[in-house]
């Protein structure tokens, strides 16, 4: 693919655009590393693309405070929202995916209602050199963005496979009644993995803001998409139980290049969340058949 | 279970009527333009989209799954009914509806014979149907041919009622009696409930799981037949973010999230609620994203509430 891409587009293998590939890719990455997390019990969070809209616009907000203040509170209003979520799911029983869809439509209003409040719903430029040179920073010529990918993947591979946290969210294996008879902790897993899942968000969404320099509401959308996408095109399961994070990785890179070479040959936007969300179907029907065909038993198991 | 004697189905929805009536004097209250006339009408002609949208995701909902992608199967059509009124109205109402239990099937197809996760299924197709209504017409605005039959679906009135309202009794009526009274319904409530007795017992989780989800399509594409007649136009986006409403509703209305209980009179009482909801906000002058964050805490009450008085039956 690379190959056939690489003669049928122009720019293709400048180093500016595999970079570009590398660093959306790396983006994503880092949001699936979260969202791993809670699909590694059974859970996952659909509100992780207006989170990143509310980062982008709390840095917006408090940017007078100075760079370090309002990545701090950017930090800590995804961390926020990950705690609701987390909250809301264990002590009020409510399904996960209910309680982040609702969070969902109730970050969708705040985001408006914070956007309409300073610019009336336009965007809003965040007037900082320092931030959005962040983006910039290098490590002997990787983009940080793609550094703090790996350094969060390792971190998260460590925590997975040396913590008691870790071994208990393995062991819960996408059903979180048999974890609680096991005697794990399922309240402090389930709040670990949604912490961990909107930290990992804000992150990201830091990044991305330097990026375009720019906050508004809107600026996450396409996010949950493209991170569940990744998730399972890494191989994560939603019986849970096995995950690996490098394969998430590669997965959302070929995802990248396709949807790059889509950008490249000018095909219209719309056509891109067509085939983002025939690769989701694509990609889950072969997850599906490979895993009947391995055990039969699951068939009956399923959901 | 499955609530088929009446005291059962009140019990269900007693919550609901109870917050309904509340819901009703508030807002009279707050406002003396609601308790007119041309405004309950209003309510009703647009609670009808929602209504009949509601029917078909109770369907789905009491079997267990859930469906997200109506919102885009609506816009799909909608764009599809809206250039076909350039043909003749026979089409432009016909192969909308085709296109709408096909979506639905193969969001089935998806679900029940595949068994992927519904919520990530219908995320999916979400996108898909989306795109491909982006793709039909290019991304524009479409406007639908001046044609006074096709008009009148969405406009048009029946001894004072509005046609969009009839059609919704109708629907309510025919998915009251599919639900709750033919043997088709007692098997969707018993796939929701138990799906593993449902199988032992012989019924096709796929069969019933495609059926309910083509239910739901068509029911969309019905919406989305009345809305484009309403406007006579159509947009790519029309229907996006209606699955939220749709879902908030009927789970104010008693329908359970994880299947086997829901009747359709609570859904429809839901989208009632819903649909006085919201003329009390365009009322009351309440900003958009002030409804956004109104209908999220309502969608997490009306869910907890659900859940625990489930766990008081549960120890009672």
């Amino acid at each position: 693919m690379i190959i056939i891409s690489s003669i049928a587009i122009p720019n293709f293998f400048t180093s500016l655009n595999l970079l570009n590939i590398l660093v959306e890719t790396s983006i994503i990455g880092i949001m699936a590393i979260g969202m791993t997390f809670l699909l590694l019990i059974g859970l996952f969070d659909m509100s992780i693309g207006n989170q990143v809209s509310l980062v982008s616009l709390v840095i917006a907000l408090t940017m007078r405070f100075g760079i370090i203040p309002s990545i701090v509170l950017a930090l800590i209003t995804g961390m926020l929202v990950g705690a609701i979520n987390g909250i809301i799911t264990t002590k009020l029983k409510i399904n996960a995916f209910i309680v982040t869809f609702a969070m969902l439509g109730i970050l969708k209003g705040a985001n408006l209602l914070i956007s309409e409040s300073q610019t009336k719903g336009q965007s809003i430029f965040i007037d900082n050199a320092i931030f959005g040179n962040i983006f910039n920073l290098n490590l002997f010529g990787i983009p940080i963005v793609v550094v703090v990918f790996v350094v969060l993947a390792v971190i998260a591979e460590l925590i997975l496979k040396y913590t008691k946290v870790g071994f208990e969210i393995y062991v819960s294996g996408g059903n979180i009644e048999t974890a609680r008879l096991s005697g794990v902790n399922t309240f402090l897993i389930t709040m670990f993995c949604f912490l961990a899942s909107s930290l990992c968000v804000a992150i990201a969404a830091i990044l991305l803001t330097s990026r375009v320099i720019t906050a508004s509401s809107v600026l996450g959308e396409k996010y949950t998409l493209l991170v569940i996408t990744a998730c399972v095109i890494g191989g994560i399961k939603f019986t849970g139980g096995y995950g690996n994070i490098f394969n998430t990785f590669f997965g959302v890179l070929a995802m990248q290049l396709v949807n790059n070479i889509m950008y490249m040959t000018n095909t219209y936007g719309y056509i891109q969340s067509l085939i983002n969300g025939m690769i989701l179907i694509i990609v889950l029907s072969i997850d599906r058949f490979t895993t009947i065909r391995r055990s039969p038993s699951l068939k009956l198991k399923l959901k | 279970m499955s609530g088929f004697s009446l005291k059962k189905r009140l019990i269900n929805i007693n919550g609901i009527i109870i917050a309904l009536l509340v819901l009703i004097v508030i807002v009279s209250i707050g406002s003396n333009k609601f308790l007119s006339t041309s405004n309950i009408m209003n309510i009703l002609r647009q609670a009808s989209t929602l209504g009949i949208m509601a029917c078909g995701a109770t369907f789905v909902m009491v079997g267990g799954n859930i469906d997200l992608s109506i919102g885009s199967i609506l816009s799909l059509c909608a764009l599809m009914s809206c250039k076909l009124t350039a043909q003749n109205s026979t089409m432009a109402i016909l192969i909308p509806l085709a296109v709408g239990f096909a979506c639905g099937a193969f969001n089935g197809l998806l679900v029940g014979k595949f068994r992927f996760n519904p919520f990530i299924a219908t995320l999916g197709t979400l996108a898909v149907f989306q795109a491909l209504a982006f793709f039909y017409s290019d991304g524009k605005f479409l406007n639908a041919t001046q044609n006074n039959f096709y008009k009148q679906i969405g406009q048009g009135f029946f001894y004072k009622v509005p046609i969009p309202v009839i059609i919704l009794i109708a629907v309510f009526l025919i998915f009251l009696y599919l639900l709750g009274r033919t043997v088709f319904g007692r098997q969707v409530f018993a796939v929701g409930g138990n799906p593993e007795c449902a199988r032992f017992s012989g019924i096709s989780y796929a069969k019933t799981t495609i059926l309910t989800y083509a239910l739901s399509g068509l029911c969309a594409s019905i919406s989305a037949i009345i809305f484009v007649s309403r406007q006579m136009a159509a947009q790519p986006q029309m229907g996006a973010g209606y699955e939220f409403d749709v879902i908030t509703a009927i789970v104010l209305g008693g329908v359970a999230l994880s299947g086997g209980k829901g009747t359709i009179w609570g859904a429809i009482l839901g989208v009632l609620f819903i649909g006085i909801l919201k003329n009390a906000f365009i009322l009351l002058g309440i900003p958009l994203y002030y409804q956004y964050i109104v209908m999220g805490v309502i969608l997490i009450l009306a869910v907890g509430i659900d859940v625990i008085s489930e766990g008081k039956t549960k120890n009672a």
